[in-house]
């Protein structure tokens, strides 16, 4: 800081030394502020290399913005009046065997119950994992041996710890086979209102339009959008369309691509329960540390207690992951409360560990920039130390604090693999906000879903971007206005 | 105004020192707090990463031999080894003794595969093909008694012949307050008392780990694979981030008119990039690095998956791409840190410089970056360490997670945190612990890394200071 002054001081003088000596010519023969021509070259380098930073943040909104355009495009197909059943049981996901994977011809699926193995597995339900639909033949304790492939879906490879979604088996199947020419498809008897006249539907790969709805039959255009048009027999699955749209992006509660349900909320909602917790545990943990180091540490405290803040920083977030399952869920959140094994406390309680001292250091350097003056004046009037803490030096550094605590907030939505290892792997809506379940945020949907080997075409490609772009909106709407705050605060003093 | 009795005044002041003195000590408690945290943190790993664990044995190994394992000497180790595992033997000789891998180990003659070791002369000039096959396993056998002490052929036999999975595992705490239930729970899984397995100490964190490939039994899974990922993707980070980082520094400092409107621009930006989430940056990878410059299969150049190189089956998700994904994520960190030790330097050296007749960039070369090595080196260290347990970006672009080759710069990878990340996230006994040990191998890792460079600065600072 000294330094810094004693400089400013000295360029002073050193330009004004020069203007007296060399009148007008200074500015031109100041070596010190013109390149060689040589020394251009490298200029343009140093250049180049500042100008990256600005090709960083243009490939980042672009990227997001198009990949997010092109979800609002996308179209899922969807299995006419299949839903998942049951919300309300935890998502089982696949377990992993020795390779970590299903290959696409095994039929035996090891299954990851998590605590609650009252799911409905039973013989002849569906299943859906990823894009494939299985059925289920036979239920053991620890797994399920499935007929892949059913309904005309392809058998592929899975990745361990995708979640298995159990289906009602009342997909919509034509009751007559349907020859290339016909242009009306029999249904059963009661399913037709569940189409709309205008909406697409698709009989294997061929697209079809609804031009009219009559009694239990579709009228419907033939080979649309270039699609072979064939001969199907009776018993053919029919898929609908399905499009996310910014309406229900922003207000639906459901996230399940595969049943075309594309709400955000879910998401948002437990992304913002993590961070209310974590803001909960760092803000009076963090904001104490500073007042104690600001107002009370000698230099010798100072040394010792600063490094705790520095470990703290340094340990990697996948450790605090594995601490926050290890540790608070499974050795002090479960025997005391009965949380789920996933739950949005945990997860919370640790993001708030590791933004204690994102909180204490930005607090500290407003704390230490309120002038000693206004401290020797609250004394001066016979208060005490606490009450110049609480009632001077506190105020004084209000919008520091603020500004703390909103980077806080930014950085604890950002997190990423806390909440993947220990808030939950399935997104999950409850209102009112029930932190003692398993939920998944933002971030930890992306991790997950981009685990495998993803379709660059696939919906789920497009959505992991456009939640991206959500989350990037949100982080630096809260970085924006912390350093908006923090200009404001530093003009106050000097 | 009223006035206070000079009684009533000193009684309030002590409640209100008190007060102050009460909230002081709540302050230092937050403190309290925070080391709590990391002890509590420590001892989880610890408690994970040592334990006690039931194994049960594919073979039991009272039934292949009368005595026990542990009181034979090699030679009967062996004959046992020759007697259940024939086949295995000739790889057994060359994983343990050779440089050779197995194919080239068995068309090599004996002397040249094993050279330095004791082999049995009448032997020494023939290949283990040559060998006839009902003499190859005791041959063999024969050289593993005479080179290898008893410990590592009984390793052998466990790995070969007695097999050992994890039944059941449990942490350090629990194996030393609360044996009882433990052991009660033995008896509950394995009523029968004669196949009923002894409860073992296990520490998880081995030193064969770090040599050892992944393996889908956690007894014997290692972390080499990861640690050359974590190893390889550092190399990149220092290599591209650092030098740009700097230059990027340089020229703001140095060069820009913070007048000019672009240059205000590049700043501000930079601040704010510092703020981007980490996952934000995997996601730029993935489109930008893997996608676009990636797999011409998926419509990119070839670039980073190795095409335009020649390399044929490359996808793009490979060390180059989580390597340069880092380097964009640490940058403006970087970037930020060296500005502030670039400022620190004081005009006047600048002058001097000058004065002597130097160029600006002479100046910025030979005076100014000395100076500012030592603030530099401390933002390196910074971001190094930051790059060193970021997982998030690794997983957005496409880590794998069971890797048993060494990795290559084009073929896929795994990193050390993935691999923390992959095991905690597994139900299978064993596991967690494996995670818990290679958190140890990660934070030895981090300490290492800022002991070098805690070093390197005090050098520099010391050699500015002469």
């Amino acid at each position: 800081m000294e330094q810094a002054i004693e400089g400013t001081s000295y360029s002073n003088e050193r330009s004004r030394l020069l203007t007296e000596a060399l009148g007008k010519r200074a500015e031109r023969t100041d070596i010190g502020k013109r390149a060689r021509p040589g020394e251009r070259i490298i200029l343009i380098l140093l250049f180049a290399a500042g100008l990256l930073s600005i090709f960083t943040t243009a490939f980042i909104v672009i990227f997001l913005g198009t990949e997010a355009v092109g979800f609002f495009q996308s179209r899922a197909w969807i299995y006419a009046k299949m839903t998942v059943v049951d919300q309300a049981v935890p998502p089982v996901s696949l377990r992993s065997d020795a390779e970590g994977a299903v290959t696409s011809t095994d039929t035996s699926l090891l299954l990851d119950l998590g605590d609650q193995p009252r799911v409905p597995l039973i013989p002849g339900t569906l299943i859906q994992i990823g894009d494939e639909i299985m059925r289920v033949v036979e239920r053991r304790e620890r797994s399920i041996i499935v007929e892949r492939g059913y309904d005309g879906t392809e058998a592929v490879a899975h990745e361990a710890g995708l979640p298995i979604l159990a289906l009602k088996e009342d997909t919509v199947k034509i009751t007559e086979a349907l020859g290339e020419e016909d242009v009306r498809i029999a249904l059963p008897e009661d399913v037709a209102d569940s189409f709309a006249v205008g909406d697409m539907i698709h009989l294997e790969t061929e697209t079809m339009r609804i031009a009219a709805i009559e009694g239990s039959s579709l009228v419907v255009e033939r080979g649309l959008e270039d699609t072979p048009v064939r001969a199907y027999p009776a018993n053919t699955v029919v898929q609908v369309e399905r499009r996310p749209t910014l309406l229900t992006y922003l207000t639906g509660t459901r996230w399940q691509p595969q049943t075309g349900d594309f709400g955000v909320l879910p998401l948002v909602e437990s992304t913002f329960m993590t961070t209310f917790i974590a803001i909960l545990t760092a803000l009076p943990v963090g904001l104490a540390a500073a007042i104690y180091l600001s107002e009370y540490a000698t230099q010798r405290v100072r040394a010792i207690l600063n490094p705790i803040l520095e470990i703290l920083v340094g340990v990697p977030t996948v450790v605090f992951g594995f601490f926050a399952l290890q540790f608070v869920t499974i050795g002090v959140l479960r025997p005391l409360f009965g949380v789920d094994i996933y739950n949005t406390l945990s997860a919370g309680l640790v993001v708030g560990i590791m933004i204690v001292p994102t909180i204490a250091s930005m607090s500290l350097d407003a704390m230490g920039s309120v002038p000693r003056g206004l401290r020797e004046a609250s004394y001066g009037l016979g208060a005490t130390k606490l009450e110049t803490i609480a009632k001077v030096v506190l105020p004084a550094s209000l919008s520091g604090v603020v500004a703390a605590v909103i980077l806080g907030i930014s950085r604890a939505v950002g997190e990423t693999m806390i909440v993947a290892i220990a808030a939950g792997a399935g997104p999950n809506w409850t209102f009112p906000p029930n932190f003692t379940v398993g939920a998944e945020t933002m971030t930890g949907h992306i991790a997950r879903i981009s685990g495998g080997d993803l379709s660059y075409q696939s919906v789920d490609y497009s959505s992991i971007f456009s939640i991206g772009l959500t989350l990037f909106i949100i982080t630096f709407l809260l970085t924006q206005v912390s350093t908006y705050i923090t200009r404001r605060f530093r003009e106050m003093y000097e | 105004m009223t006035r206070i009795e000079e009684g009533v005044f000193r009684s309030m002041l002590i409640g209100r020192q008190d007060k102050g003195l009460t909230m002081r000590r709540l302050y230092a408690a937050s403190f309290g707090l925070a080391i709590l945290a990391l002890v509590l943190l420590a001892l989880t790993i610890t408690n994970e990463a040592f334990g006690y664990v039931a194994l049960v044995y594919k073979i039991e190994p009272e039934t292949i031999s009368d005595r026990p394992l542990a009181e034979l000497n090699e030679t009967e180790l062996v004959a046992l080894l020759v007697e259940k595992a024939p086949g295995q033997l000739p790889k057994m000789v060359s994983d343990a003794l050779s440089p050779m891998d197995l194919q080239t180990f068995a068309r090599a003659s004996l002397k040249d595969s094993l050279a330095g070791k004791q082999i049995p002369a009448e032997y020494a000039d023939k290949t283990p093909a040559d060998i006839p096959t009902d003499e190859r396993a005791s041959v063999m056998g024969q050289i593993l008694a005479d080179n290898l002490t008893q410990e590592q052929i009984l390793e052998l036999i466990e790995a070969a012949i007695l097999q050992p999975t994890v039944s059941e595992s449990w942490p350090l705490f629990e194996g030393l307050f609360n044996r009882r239930a433990i052991e009660e729970r033995l008896v509950e899984l394995f009523p029968d008392e004669i196949t009923r397995p002894e409860l073992r100490f296990k520490s998880w964190l081995r030193l064969e780990m770090l040599t050892k490939p992944m393996d889908s039994n956690p007894l014997v899974s290692g972390v080499r694979t990861a640690l050359l990922g974590t190893v390889y993707l550092l190399i990149i980070v220092v290599l591209t981030a650092f030098p740009v980082g700097i230059a990027a520094a340089i020229y703001l400092e140095e060069y820009a008119d913070p007048n000019k409107w672009y240059n205000r621009l590049i700043e501000t930006n930079i601040r704010n990039l510092a703020g981007v989430p980490s996952i934000i940056y995997g996601l730029l990878g993935l489109q930008l690095l893997v996608r676009f410059m990636g797999d011409p299969a998926t419509g990119g150049l070839g670039l980073t998956s190795g095409q335009a190189f020649g390399i044929i089956d490359g996808t793009g998700r490979n060390i180059i791409t989580a390597g340069l994904t880092l380097s964009l994520l640490v940058l403006p960190v970087v970037i930020i840190n060296a500005q502030e030790s670039i400022r620190a330097v004081p005009p006047s050296y600048r002058d001097a410089s000058y004065g002597l007749g130097a160029t600006k960039w002479q100046t910025i070369w030979r005076t100014v970056l000395p100076s500012a090595l030592p603030g530099i080196l401390t933002g390196i260290i910074l971001s190094l360490s930051r790059a060193v347990g970021e997982t998030a970006p690794l997983v957005v672009v496409g880590a794998s997670t069971f890797i048993v080759q060494d990795p290559g710069l084009f073929t896929r990878f795994t990193a050390l945190p993935i691999q923390i990340y992959n095991w905690t996230s597994r139900p299978q006994a064993g596991f967690r612990e494996l995670a818990a040990a290679a958190i140890i191998i990660l934070l030895v890792l981090l300490v290492a890394i800022n002991t070098i460079a805690f070093v390197l600065r005090n050098q520099a600072r010391r050699r500015l200071q002469v």
